[in-house]
């Protein structure tokens, strides 16, 4: 007979062995004794970056190619053009740049590791946040009732089976819309912190109340389905050390009040224990700037400064197992191309993406429609590639799952050549 | 073949969300024999209409009868809350006006905390209970985040308070002139040049019609258009001001209903009357309500009957919800809604009595849990149905909050102190571990539980031995708070 992990977890709890304490636990356990059953899927680990609120891409990817077009709109925000000293745009072929606030992202780019998409994203022409992300994590512009996530999705349809409670994880108190689907996504805020606190010396026997009433050998709903997740993580990260962790090539992630740096750093901690991760979610919100937003100093290029030093360290920490790493971003709309009467930007439509890992093609991609007066969508960047098109993408040929009709139904992909199948 | 847990998760994924969740909901509820109340109804309709029921709620509710405690309940004034009021006095940014409120030293943070705590210890200890939770559901209803907007928040959270109870028109009408709705949902940059369409899309998907009401992209524009010059100016009372100059006075039509040219405030005044009377509106907002105080997928036969009732008492809401929670649907929902964790927060407080002054500490603990009061962005409100708080981490929150507020491990000293002192006072002299339970178990759920919970909880407070274990000093200082804990964290009280 085989022993799987769940006939596992169940001898473990029959002699009362599966415990809070470190002591009852070896941390060589879990590894060893469910590395059959927390193979992950055969394609890449998927990391998703959601910038809430709308970030400006005309200041991170800075088309400043375009010109008088650009430099005209944006007469006290636009990022200057390279050569122009400091604060200039970090050049990248010709036409875009990066904020320099994303100098971190130009080594990446330099060495191949960085595909931007510009002027994409979902095309619904809704400017309301609330509608605009929802729409973009379910994958599916202009229906609201679609109730599953474009990755909960994939996780559904995917051939291969993968038992490990950290399957999918959204990094955070809630479970994020894209996940929503097939599976029981795990969220977490804190590797540190997840872990049944209370009185120390009650603390084993209150667990075993806990699984005794929660019935989690046969969970009979949904929410005892939770707590037998909860059990397994627990016992799974306690056998991480957590506190432990070191970074690989002395790297340090950002300690932002957003808690950004620290959610990569998990992730990254997660993806090299071989836990089973296959797709991690993570939240980089503040970006809604109707006013006072800075050029290269201030509020916006501060924010942006963490999602530089954040993604450059992730990428430099997991070093070689970025070559089965794909990561994404992406926000739900961009803003308005003329800037407003307060130094600030409104809510826009068309934007960029940033694809990042060992499979991509490097260079920018876009059919960029230039912001010229008569070319633009009701004053705002068009979208001239769906942003599904460039998931579509990481799904099919680095993740490793054909059925893009389940994914994105309703939808004709196109392949853009953005990304090198596996 | 077996079906492990996994393949349970993606059987379950398939199903709708009510159906998993509904399913088996409460371990036994129909087991539940709750021999301190009248009967399963009353402790059921305790459970909805308050926020935990205490022994003094179960007395009352037996004295009375389930109809004539619900008419108290909806008739709040026939109800005494002087200790209430005695404890609010130690809020008075509560009572300020816009203008007071503005000049407050750090007034987002003053006010913030104000409005949590108000709401929190209102939830608590009012005997004003329905109200409360009505208060909560308009609160959800016309979310809006206190982030830069406490000092309105406070006039709002008035206003939303007097007609909680009363009729929706009210509600609606204050919300449309009311500083914090106009600057969150950007009406106030709304005019004939720059028509912004934010609030007139809100106020048509979230505040009446809902989404499938059967509004047009036409009619929000017209709507929009209607809205123009409603806006805020510090110069009048109630800050609201309507800008003639900035008004679109072109003829609009919104919904089949023809608005004339050459108006003013009309427009404005006479779309909020159309959507307070439209089918829609009362379809949606009954199953609101619906989904609140009975299921996450409430029967149709529900709403239809209570929409029915909403439009004959033209949008008063205490018919509407004396409808609902005396209806046959009411009665076989037991167990059927998950605590949301604000929720679970005031019912463990209201469990153990503990008593919390300190803002910080109540502050971290509801954002352990994920739901701090005004801390919602959107402008949908936090979610009601249990799926979308279904999360691990979720859990694991109540769990550990469940833990350290009854075993005294917070730092706040005082708390502890009080906390304890009730919980030995509930359970008063048990002699056996059995006994120590059934009192526990009847403080922190309103009756009886189930065996299986039952075994479960007196094999954690006998160290594995039997009900007939004797209660000592040492096993009380050992058992008694992680018990109460358990309780809290147990599925069984997730579960309403």
């Amino acid at each position: 007979m085989i022993q799987t992990r769940r006939n596992f977890l169940q001898q473990m709890t029959a002699s009362g062995a599966v415990g809070v304490s470190r002591a009852l636990f070896p941390a060589w356990m879990p590894r060893l004794a469910f590395r059959p059953a927390l193979q992950p899927g055969p394609g890449d680990v998927l990391v998703t970056i959601f910038l809430r609120g709308g970030i400006d891409g005309l200041s991170a990817v800075v088309p400043y190619g375009d010109g008088a077009h650009y430099y005209d709109a944006r007469p006290t925000l636009a990022v200057p053009e390279p050569g122009a000293g400091t604060g200039a745009t970090l050049d990248l072929d010709g036409y875009f740049g990066l904020h320099p606030s994303l100098a971190p992202l130009k080594d990446i780019y330099d060495e191949g590791g960085l595909t931007i998409v510009h002027a994409t994203g979902s095309i619904d022409p809704s400017r309301s946040h609330f509608d605009a992300m929802q729409f973009m994590e379910y994958g599916t512009p202009g229906n609201k009732t679609t109730g599953t996530g474009w990755i909960g999705r994939h996780l559904q349809s995917a051939a291969w089976q993968n038992d490990s409670p950290f399957r999918a994880v959204g990094m955070g108190a809630m479970v994020p819309n894209s996940l929503r689907g097939g599976i029981a996504p795990l969220s977490l805020r804190s590797i540190a912190d997840f872990h049944l606190r209370g009185r120390e010396s009650e603390l084993i026997r209150a667990r075993q109340a806990l699984a005794q009433l929660y019935t989690v050998e046969a969970p009979a709903d949904a929410l005892s389905a939770q707590a037998g997740l909860v059990f397994e993580t627990v016992d799974l990260l306690q056998s991480l050390s957590a506190a432990d962790y070191q970074p690989a090539n002395g790297v340090t992630y950002p300690t932002d009040e957003y808690g950004f740096g620290m959610g990569l750093r998990q992730i990254a901690q997660l993806i090299k224990a071989d836990v089973g991760l296959e797709v991690a979610c993570l939240d980089l919100g503040g970006w809604d700037t109707h006013e006072n937003q800075g050029t290269t100093g201030g509020y916006f290029s501060n924010l942006l400064g963490v999602l530089g030093s954040g993604l450059g360290a992730f990428y430099t920490d997991l070093d070689d197992r970025m070559g089965s790493v794909s990561v994404v971003t992406m926000s739900e709309f961009g803003r308005r191309v003329t800037e407003n009467a307060s130094q600030g930007t409104d809510h826009g439509h068309g934007n960029f993406m940033l694809l990042l890992g060992g499979g991509v093609k490097g260079g920018v991609y876009s059919r960029w429609p230039t912001l010229a007066p008569d070319a633009l969508n009701d004053g705002d960047l068009p979208i001239t590639t769906d942003y599904r098109d460039v998931l579509a993408e990481v799904v099919s040929k680095r993740l490793l799952n054909p059925a893009l009709d389940k994914v994105f139904p309703n939808f004709q992909t196109t392949d853009l050549g953005l990304v090198l199948p596996r | 073949m077996q079906t492990s847990r996994r393949d349970f998760l993606r059987l379950m994924g398939l199903t709708s969300a009510a159906v998993a969740i509904g399913g088996q909901s409460l371990l036994a509820w129909e087991q539940f024999d709750a021999p301190l109340v009248a009967s399963n109804l009353a402790l059921h309709l305790l459970n909805r209409i308050t926020y935990g029921v205490r022994p003094q709620d179960s007395e009352r509710a037996a004295a009375l009868g389930i109809e004539a405690y619900l008419d108290e309940q909806l008739n709040p004034e026939r109800i005494d809350d002087s200790a209430m009021d005695a404890r609010l006095l130690e809020l008075p940014i509560l009572n300020m006006d816009r203008y007071a409120a503005s000049l407050l030293p750090e007034r987002e943070y003053r006010t913030y905390k104000a409005l949590m705590a108000g709401m929190v210890w209102r939830a608590v200890y009012s005997e004003r209970q329905l109200l409360e939770r009505m208060a909560e559901f308009w609160t959800d209803h016309f979310n809006i985040p206190s982030d830069e907007l406490g000092v309105e928040l406070v006039t709002f959270q008035r206003q939303i308070r007097q007609h909680a109870l009363g009729n929706f028109r009210d509600l609606l009408f204050a919300s449309a002139q009311s500083p914090a709705v106009l600057y969150y949902l950007d009406n106030y940059l709304n005019n004939a040049e720059h028509p912004n369409e934010n609030y007139a899309r809100e106020l048509m998907e979230l505040h009446t019609l809902g989404v499938d009401g059967g509004y047009t992209e036409r009619d929000v524009k017209e709507v929009a258009r209607a809205f123009t010059g409603w806006t805020v100016h510090d110069g009048t009372d109630t800050g609201f001001y309507f800008d003639p100059s900035t008004h679109d006075t072109g003829k609009k039509n919104v919904l089949g209903h023809p608005l004339p040219a050459d108006r003013g405030i009309e427009d404005g005044l006479h779309v909020l009357s159309i959507l307070t009377n439209h089918p829609a509106t009362a379809r949606y907002l009954c199953y609101k309500l619906c989904v609140r105080f009975v299921s996450d997928d409430p029967p149709s036969s529900l709403v239809d009957s209570a929409a029915a009732i909403w439009t004959a008492n033209r949008g008063a809401i205490k018919p509407v919800l004396r409808h609902i929670l005396l209806s046959a649907e009411f009665q076989t929902s037991a167990g059927q809604k998950l605590r949301r964790p604000l929720d679970f927060f005031i019912g463990v407080l209201r469990a153990t009595g503990t008593e919390i002054h300190d803002f910080y500490t109540m502050e971290n603990l509801l954002l352990e849990l994920a739901q701090p009061p005004f801390g919602w962005h959107p402008p949908d409100g936090y979610p009601d149905k249990a799926g979308a708080w279904m999360s691990s981490a979720g859990l694991l929150a109540r769990w550990n909050v469940a833990m350290m507020l009854t075993h005294g491990a917070y730092s706040d000293l005082e708390l502890q102190k009080t906390m304890t002192a009730h919980l030995h006072e509930y359970v008063g002299s048990a002699a056996t571990v059995g006994e120590l339970v059934d009192r526990a178990a009847a403080r922190v759920f309103g009756g009886r539980i189930p065996d299986a919970a039952r075994a479960a909880f007196i094999a954690f407070a006998a160290d594995g031995g039997e009900s007939v274990t004797p209660v000592t000093p040492l096993l009380l200082s050992r058992k008694l708070g992680t018990l109460y804990g358990l309780m809290l964290a147990s599925p069984l009280y997730q579960w309403r």
